[in-house]
């Protein structure tokens, strides 16, 4: 990110005169640490979005990033970097190849707690727990909302708001 | 403003679901029955603190006057709006943009909300609606009442 923010001419585009030397190779770089898993990069437009691989399999989601971009599709590595919402994502000029074709992160997945199916990493879980208010997160009774994955927030939902209606018609029909 | 539901008088149709998928190309309301009971739609609630909103990392989802807007121009579809709605009432598949309930701006009343055959569905503030359920609620006490009467007078 900060290699991108701190090239000069406008749109932050890959000017020749950003003192990095006219590298041929743009180097994705992602920090693993910052990298919340979420599918931002992988899921933006096809035409960018066809260089990685999202996959899921059980308990795990793993992304598969190239390292490396040609000249041309300079405008692929911008995009992702600027499309990552923990700003993870970074691309340097190279004039060397690198070794890797590609790499991979993988995430562990929550599961939800009444289907048990696993929906969000931890870690985008995580991220959306330090921004919302603690009220928010919290429900009076039973599992907070944060632990179901939507479908099951969903019947939660229809089951609350129903129960007198069902207790009601219950009645009418003994 | 928001669409309230009077479940009283929700019947199962999924007619809302047909005019919401005909105006946008797929529903972003979603109606399924409760034991058999009662049914229950779901769509955006334009939570006054929207978490949605909150967490939105690119700006496409935000707190507009008393709803939440969706500018899809913006929407990187990274996926963290569904996962903080409370009421698992945004969807989101790998092929297609982020589906939420815009209210239909262009619409002086939403199309689902037009169509619904038994006027189950209530667009409007708070205000309108219990204003509205409030009405109702009277006017069955009343049948009720007048049918009592009916049937000592016979």
């Amino acid at each position: 990110m900060t290699d991108l923010d701190a090239r000069p001419g406008p749109g932050r585009g890959p000017g020749r005169d950003s003192g990095l030397g006219p590298g041929p190779w743009r180097v994705l770089l992602v920090d693993e640490n910052r990298c919340i898993g979420c599918r931002a990069c992988s899921n933006l437009w096809r035409e960018i979005s066809c260089a990685l691989a999202f996959s899921e399999a059980g308990p795990e989601r793993t992304i598969k990033f190239p390292r490396a971009f040609e000249e041309f599709e300079a405008r692929i590595a911008e995009s992702l970097a600027e499309v990552c919402p923990t700003g993870a994502i970074s691309a340097v000029l190279s004039d060397d190849l690198p070794v890797e074709e590609s790499f991979s992160l993988t995430f562990e997945l929550v599961r939800c707690q009444r289907c048990r199916t696993p929906f969000a990493t931890e870690k985008e879980m995580n991220y959306i727990r330090d921004r919302l208010p603690v009220e928010i997160q919290a429900r009076s009774s039973g599992e907070s909302w944060m632990e179901l994955c939507p479908s099951c927030r969903r019947s939660v939902e229809r089951d609350a708001v129903s129960r007198e209606l069902i207790v009601a018609r219950s009645w009418a029909r003994r | 403003m928001e669409i309230y539901v009077d479940l009283e008088r929700c019947i199962f149709c999924h007619a809302c679901e047909v005019a919401c998928e005909r105006e946008h190309g797929e529903s972003r309301i979603s109606v399924e029955a409760v034991k058999d009971r009662a049914s229950v739609p779901i769509s955006c609630h334009h939570c006054e603190v929207a978490p949605c909103a909150i967490v939105c990392p690119s700006g496409a989802l935000f707190q507009e006057g008393a709803q939440v807007a969706f500018d899809a121009g913006k929407c990187t579809r990274c996926g963290l709006c569904l996962l903080a709605c409370p009421f698992g009432a945004i969807d989101l598949d790998l092929t297609s943009m982020v589906q939420k309930c815009d209210l239909c701006p262009e619409w002086d009343v939403p199309p689902c909300v037009l169509t619904c055959p038994t006027e189950a569905l209530i667009c409007g503030d708070r205000d309108d609606a219990t204003k509205e359920m409030r009405r109702r609620a009277a006017s069955r006490i009343a049948r009720s009442y007048a049918a009592a009467v009916g049937r000592e007078r016979a």
